[in-house]
């Protein structure tokens, strides 16, 4: 889901498989597990271990579950019929836009939940952009049909567990290319479906 | 000309520095009354909302708004009365063209990390900041905890902004230079008499005092 590198980047880079484009011209490439379970939106180049990956960096392991849809626009067409979640994770996602609109992703992600599924939107500081929209939005989020689960508090968020701490990062940046960080110290919100 | 940001409370939110600001900084070894880092390269989210700072950014980058803006120059990050703090830094491994790094890892695959606590009481209503951003020297991925009661404020001169278009149209003349080639010219233009040899010997820390001194004065 990283918007402002779009598919056209990758031109000029040969492989067959993943110049397949489907009816709607979006690329497709992935491999989904009927066992699926646990969804990672705008996963890049650092997948969760276990989750199938959208938005994988296509190149880097094409044996990993993936797969790639427009930026912000919907996969259950990708998806088995009826397929839904127990679980989507979503770390350090950042949209373009002078005034990107994250209420999409938590869209995204709720189209493809499970009733009392969850919503672990972590970032590597609370800072993030995305984490201080979903922290300044709750209303907003609350309207899509999803609850808060932790913190309760309004407009707070807590320590993310350790599975996310330990997730390697990295994101591409116009001038310095590819610039891993770490997660050592991401915080998340987590919400629920109701 | 200076501009100075409140990075308290929500001022934070505003600003993005990582991945594109690089910091520089002397490490003290024991926890510090007061610390000043330069900053390379902060970015400023919506600074259409801020009136006074628009006042002052160059016609070329008003134009532009709404934009993000990048600070093309050295900003200075200061912390005042600081009750505890730690820093961890991961450095990048060598490479020659500035562009795609990695950690370096031990012989088992694992990140290196470097940390140093500046020890203090835990106190509830002290707020604590965290900075991540790219470290010039040793060069790696740091992360800044500092604890502070006090507003904690970044200096600038408004004129250094740079649009995001500027940035990436133009790398070479407005994103941090890791050679050094340029900012080695800002240290020596002011350094009266400075010699570029001299300047080289003694580069990180020399140039670090001699553009605070500059912003300072």
């Amino acid at each position: 889901m990283s918007v402002g590198w779009p598919y056209h980047q990758f031109n000029g880079r040969h492989d067959p498989d993943r110049d397949k484009k489907d009816t709607d011209n979006v690329a497709t490439y992935f491999s989904l597990q009927t066992g699926d379970r646990v969804l990672h939106i705008g996963a890049g180049d650092n997948p969760l271990p276990g989750s199938l990956a959208e938005d994988i960096e296509q190149y880097n392991n094409k044996n990993y579950p993936q797969l790639l849809a427009a930026p912000g626009g919907p996969i259950s067409q990708y998806l088995s019929q009826g397929h839904l979640f127990d679980k989507v994770v979503i770390v350090n996602i950042k949209l373009g836009g002078t005034k990107p609109d994250y209420g999409q992703i938590f869209e995204l992600a709720a189209s493809v939940m499970k009733s009392g599924a969850t919503i672990v939107w972590a970032a590597f500081t609370g800072y993030h952009q995305s984490m201080a929209w979903a922290i300044g939005h709750e209303p907003e989020i609350i309207n899509l049909g999803l609850t808060k689960l932790s913190p309760t508090a309004p407009g707070r968020y807590e320590d993310a567990t350790s599975d996310i701490r330990a997730l390697p990062a990295s994101v591409l940046s116009p001038v310095r290319g590819m610039v891993p960080f770490s997660n050592t110290n991401a915080v998340q919100v987590v919400w629920k479906k109701n | 000309m200076r501009y100075t940001f409140d990075l308290s409370g929500s001022g934070m939110q505003r600003f993005e520095f990582f991945p594109e600001a690089t910091a520089a900084l002397k490490m003290p070894a024991e926890r510090p009354k007061a610390l000043s880092v330069l900053v390379w390269g902060a970015v400023v989210h919506e600074p259409e909302n801020d009136a006074e700072l628009c006042n002052y950014l160059t016609a070329e980058v008003r134009a532009a708004l709404p934009s993000p803006v990048y600070l093309s120059g050295w900003g200075v990050l200061d912390f005042r009365d600081i009750r505890r703090g730690d820093v961890t830094v991961s450095p990048y491994g060598p490479n020659l063209l500035g562009k795609d790094f990695e950690f370096l890892k031990d012989r088992d695959g694992n990140t290196i990390t470097l940390s140093h606590t500046w020890p203090g009481p835990v106190e509830d209503d002290v707020p604590e900041y965290l900075f991540s951003m790219v470290l010039e020297q040793p060069f790696g991925f740091m992360a800044l905890k500092i604890a502070t009661p006090e507003p904690v404020r970044l200096v600038v001169d408004p004129r250094d902004f740079v649009t995001e278009e500027q940035l990436t149209g133009n790398p070479d003349r407005y994103a941090y230079d890791f050679a050094r080639v340029r900012q080695l010219q800002v240290a020596e233009s002011v350094v009266p008499g400075g010699e570029r040899h001299r300047l080289a010997a003694v580069l990180t820390q020399q140039t670090i005092e001699v553009v605070l001194e500059q912003k300072n004065a």
